[in-house]
């Protein structure tokens, strides 16, 4: 559907928009009107991702129990509905331990350096055209950037925990990620190569005649990299290595309670979500569709690559260190090098012959 | 899309070059190396988001990727490999002190002089370029600057393979 930003089906934040502009833009002297205006539209962003977060927790408890025989949450509202709420109020009730021996500073910094660049990612996934808080012409490489920095407060609170589980964990969680994020970094060079832009609205746009899920032959490979690394990027199983509650406890988060364990909960997810989002928006052709609103193709996509998670999570048995390391290096990096090279291959061939 | 205006860039300018100097002095006066590990987060993120600012946005992300999210964390990952809580020791010795002494004035002496000498663009509100910063620099990285590219990439690979030969020869 072809969509304009000030139609009100396509744009679901107009209102917010002509209403924060007219109400502190027009009124109070610059730049104070302007940071009151970006500061609102962080915070209706951040409160999206933690309702969006409320329904993947839910929808991820409800299908893993259908998928295991059993039920799930069905207790809390229709269908288990409110459960989520009900766990976050919990979760806001309890008490927040810190065990004596933490370092208490990077303790209680550990689960923000977590949660914040998940949160910040959602500033440039365009949700339709033009639908994104703002499009950066190094989108990919933003995102990538942000995806490096939660490694940094998953090894703090390991190491802040003073607790040998905590910092196993930690170390799992590092050599993990910096196996995974090489492959994951050669394997978006594919879309951006045949988008010819790193900004994520280009790469949509680029998408409007055929995603690059289709691309042949690279389009699918890519695609499939893309997948496993991101997973293995949020740590989810079947690479939740550093939370595996069957060898290390909970891994780096053991001694978390109360509300800073909900943070490292919410960043878990919202990365995941965030996965969904890039894999939708590098490879699904992002807010492209017919008929329906553009923001609605964009999260029908994701929740559906977010049912894929879920049922990979709902399938595959944990991978053990060993597998894990052979699978980054000896598999995933080489095939994501050659994904790559066919690629610049294949376009410049056809760049060639179209002339 | 809001326009920044040129009080908000200079503000934030001002806020982030702040922010740096200060992890900075973390850096250097922390007791403990994870901490020290910490402060040199902040300020190479605060560098980062200072080339931004001045409209080197590629830059700026390379920095985080590689500075912040692969360099700390192997920093970090080879602090959690040493014992725990090793505090430095209040002195380190007549010998080391006067090395660095000396290092730091040199080092000092030199940015100084550089940062003196250098013409400086005096206006802030130089627009930042819409034009991506990619196209030129890999123009540059493929003309102008071949030669020190390639050179660039053979002296990590001769560090790559130094590295597996050390780590080999232990076994």
């Amino acid at each position: 559907m072809n969509c304009p930003t000030d139609n009100f089906i396509c744009n679901p934040f107009l209102y917010f928009h002509l209403a924060a502009n007219a109400i502190f833009r027009d009124h109070l002297p610059e730049p104070l009107g302007t940071i009151i205006v970006l500061a609102l539209t962080v915070a209706m962003v951040t409160t999206l991702i933690a309702l969006i977060v409320m329904s993947q927790v839910w929808a991820e408890r409800r299908i893993v129990g259908f998928m295991q025989g059993r039920l799930g949450p069905n207790r809390v509202g229709p269908a288990g509905l409110l459960q989520s709420v009900a766990d976050a109020v919990k979760l806001l009730l309890k008490e927040i331990i810190i065990p004596t021996q933490a370092d208490k500073i990077p303790f209680m910094l550990a689960p923000l350096l977590v949660l914040v660049p998940s949160l910040v990612v959602w500033s440039i996934i365009p949700w339709g055209p033009g639908l994104s808080v703002t499009d950066l012409n190094i989108g990919v490489l933003f995102v990538l950037g942000l995806g490096g920095i939660p490694t940094i407060g998953i090894l703090t609170a390991g190491w802040a925990s003073s607790n040998k589980y905590a910092l196993l964990g930690g170390m799992r969680a590092a050599a993990q990620l910096i196996a995974y994020e090489i492959p994951l970094v050669i394997v978006v060079l594919v879309p951006v190569l045949l988008a010819g832009t790193m900004s994520l609205g280009g790469i949509v746009e680029a998408q409007s005649n055929l995603w690059f899920l289709f691309f042949l032959p690279v389009g699918p490979v890519a695609f499939l990299l893309f997948l496993v690394a991101g997973i293995a990027e949020v740590n989810r199983s079947p690479f939740d290595l550093p939370e595996a509650e069957s060898e290390i406890v909970a891994g780096f988060h053991t001694e978390y309670s109360g509300m800073p364990f909900a943070l490292f909960f919410l960043a878990e997810y919202a990365n995941s979500f965030a996965v969904s989002a890039m894999t939708t928006t590098l490879f699904l052709g992002g807010w492209g569709g017919p008929i329906l609103p553009p923001f609605i193709w964009f999260f029908l996509k994701t929740y559906a690559v977010f049912f894929v998670l879920v049922w990979i999570r709902g399938t595959l048995p944990r991978l053990r260190y060993d597998q894990l390391m052979r699978t980054a290096w000896k598999v995933a990096l080489p095939l994501a090098l050659v994904t790559l090279g066919v690629a610049a291959i294949e376009l410049s061939l056809i760049r060639s012959l179209l002339g | 899309m809001i326009a920044p205006t040129e009080a908000l860039v200079a503000g934030s300018f001002y806020t982030f070059a702040a922010i740096a100097l200060a992890g900075a002095i973390g850096v250097v006066l922390a007791r403990k190396v994870f901490h020290s590990a910490l402060f040199l987060v902040l300020t190479l993120a605060s560098l980062a988001a200072t080339f931004v600012i001045l409209g080197a946005d590629f830059l700026g992300a390379v920095q985080i990727v590689i500075y912040v999210g692969a360099i700390t964390v192997l920093i970090l990952f080879g602090i959690m490999l040493t014992p725990r809580n090793v505090e430095l020791p209040e002195s380190s010795g007549v010998g080391r002190s006067t090395a660095g002494v000396f290092v730091a004035a040199a080092v000092f002496i030199v940015s100084t002089t550089v940062i003196v000498t250098s013409q400086w663009p005096r206006s802030m509100s130089t627009p930042i370029p819409d034009r991506p910063t990619t196209e030129a620099i890999g123009q540059g990285l493929f003309t102008t600057y071949a030669l020190p590219f390639e050179m660039a990439s053979i002296l990590l690979l001769i560090a790559m393979i130094g590295a597996i030969v050390i780590a080999r020869e232990e076994q």
